[in-house]
């Protein structure tokens, strides 16, 4: 019977449609997926090198820098929310959400396409390092989860000297190659979950339009297959978030299948420990790969954070924060 | 006739899983019924049953039917999509046969994020070579959302201000690829495959392809 009265509703819309209600425009811009910081000026921004991103700071501003760098490419920073604590602990916290991704303005595909489309990536986060540094001996910490651990390694190759320490989750790899291994195994496909269907059943209904609101609203339920029951990455369910960069993501993939990338050829020049965390629950990564990717640190401690999934800042804050604090209070 | 209709109706409401829209108009045999069961790759994988009813407008060969698919999961009926067509055969010379089948869609999408009820429409042209016991046909389809009721749920806590209510045309998909027939005895096989695109041909399904696998069985004269 129950079956039955699922019926009873489409009729009704049905009718309605019929006599002509009133239809939204799913590009329209906040409609779907949340403004912009270009589009809604009440959100904490900064205008930097060439793109508009969705920043906000807590502690002091002469305190030690801690930069908060997410996921994806293409996540944002508000399920990393909790790390706003360490401002009580003398830290200044800052979070941005990544170029074209988050409340960040859009950026078109073509801003990821270029051979060195991670490069500005990089440079975005040094002119951010250099915006809120306000002397020159102020330390710089980086604490990157997945893809923004990745990010924070492609930063410590390029700049060892700028950064005094790092607490680093779950990144899949410091290369393309190693990426894309670690994807073959948290990406395998349930073809008759009803993960899949949740993700891709609405494809049929927003589909082939070229909108980034429409591109962006669609990607946000990859959330239901990433974190579906019985998901590899072993997170406890879908986790906030603002708006999937979709263009950024699906770019970025394509660029570094195309160019690649090796983020380790000077790691051995970056002299302070590193903390790296990996999750109990993730399948896909555990202590072995762990071991392996944070291999080229001359000086990695390794972590093991219980009872969560890969995302540790949000479901596995309870170690997450005393084991990340007491390195960082080490380092500091 | 009734209980069969019944029946039919009944299975279609009660346990949603009906697919029998395939039809080979060069059949020996003209069965006023027909009643198929399948399963395949469309966006994600699904089972279905369908229904359809065979009959002649003037001298044109054409047919009603209605087909229910349901993806694969552990909410059984949480997700379905109701498809019901016209079908016509419009020319034929020889075994060379023209059909073409506009249907009208209805779908219910529920995941942890939203629910939505989908209305589209589709029209699917198939040309090809059909023989009484075989055949095969090249098939193109356009698939178009008309409008969609949404009703969020977790992006509703995650963005408070999301409008639920009605959205007018969310894009449409085209498919291309082709339908092989067998029939065997009193049983006819479907065998549909091909590859899918967005409307813009840019931004396509994440599953580039779709199959179907469909067993037929014509019923009444």
């Amino acid at each position: 019977m129950r079956k039955v009265k699922r019926f009873i509703p489409l009729l009704l819309i049905t009718g309605c449609c019929a006599s002509s209600c009133r239809m939204e425009d799913a590009a329209k811009p906040g409609a779907l997926v949340p403004l912009t910081v270009d589009q809604d000026f009440t959100l904490p921004s900064v205008h930097i090198n060439g793109t508009h991103l969705h920043v906000e700071s807590f502690g002091k501003p002469g305190d030690p820098l801690l930069f908060i760098i997410h996921g994806g490419p293409g996540g944002d920073y508000r399920s990393m929310l909790n790390a706003r604590a360490y401002a009580k602990d003398g830290f200044h916290v800052v979070f941005y959400d990544q170029r074209g991704t988050g409340l960040s303005k859009r950026e078109n595909a073509e801003n990821f396409q270029g051979e060195n489309a991670v490069q500005l990536f990089i440079d975005d986060l040094d002119a951010l390092i250099t915006f809120f540094r306000v002397t020159d001996t102020q330390k710089v910490f980086l604490m990157g989860h997945s893809w923004g651990a990745m990010l924070a390694t492609g930063y410590i190759n390029q700049h060892p000297h700028k950064v005094s320490g790092a607490v680093l989750s779950e990144p899949g790899g410091f290369s393309w190659a190693q990426t894309s291994e670690y994807l073959s195994r948290s990406n395998k496909v349930k073809f008759f979950s009803e993960a899949l269907s949740d993700m891709t059943f609405p494809e049929q209904i927003f589909a082939g339009r070229p909108e980034h609101e429409i591109l962006d609203y669609k990607a946000a339920f990859a959330a239901n297959y990433e974190n579906g029951p019985g998901n590899t990455i072993g997170n406890a369910g879908i986790y906030p978030f603002w708006r999937s960069g979709a263009v950024s993501f699906k770019t970025l993939i394509e660029n570094a299948e195309k160019y690649g990338f090796d983020f380790t050829t000077r790691l051995h020049l970056f002299k302070p420990k590193i903390l790296f965390l990996y999750s109990e629950l993730n399948t896909a990564y555990g202590k072995n790969w762990a071991e392996t990717v944070s291999s080229p640190y001359p000086d990695a401690e390794l972590k093991l954070i219980r009872n969560s999934g890969h995302e540790v800042l949000h479901f596995g804050w309870a170690d997450y924060y005393p084991y990340s604090l007491t390195y960082l209070n080490q380092m500091k | 006739m009734k209980t069969l209709l019944k029946t039919v109706l009944l299975t279609f409401l009660l346990h949603p899983s009906l697919s029998a829209q395939d039809i080979n108009w060069r059949a020996k045999d003209s069965p006023r019924h027909l009643v198929a069961a399948g399963f395949g790759a469309d966006y994600n994988f699904y089972y279905n049953v369908s229904y359809g009813y065979l009959f002649r407008s003037g001298s044109i060969p054409a047919a009603i039917g209605t087909e229910f698919s349901l993806p694969f999961g552990s909410e059984i009926a949480d997700d379905w999509k109701w498809r019901t067509s016209v079908q016509a055969e419009l020319w034929h010379r020889g075994n060379l046969s023209l059909s073409v089948r506009p249907a009208f869609i209805l779908r219910r999408h529920a995941s942890p994020l939203a629910r939505m009820y989908n209305v589209a429409a589709d029209v699917t042209v198939l040309w090809g070579y059909l023989k009484p016991k075989w055949g095969i046909m090249a098939l193109a389809n356009y698939d178009g959302a008309i409008a969609t009721h949404i009703k969020h749920r977790l992006l509703k806590e995650s963005y408070p201000e999301i409008t639920d209510g009605w959205y007018g045309k969310t894009g449409g998909n085209f498919k291309l690829g082709t339908r092989a027939n067998l029939s065997v005895k009193s049983w006819n096989v479907y065998f549909t495959a091909g590859k899918h695109f967005g409307q813009n041909f840019k931004d396509n399904p994440t599953l580039p392809f779709f199959l179907e696998l469909a067993v037929q069985r014509p019923l009444g004269k």
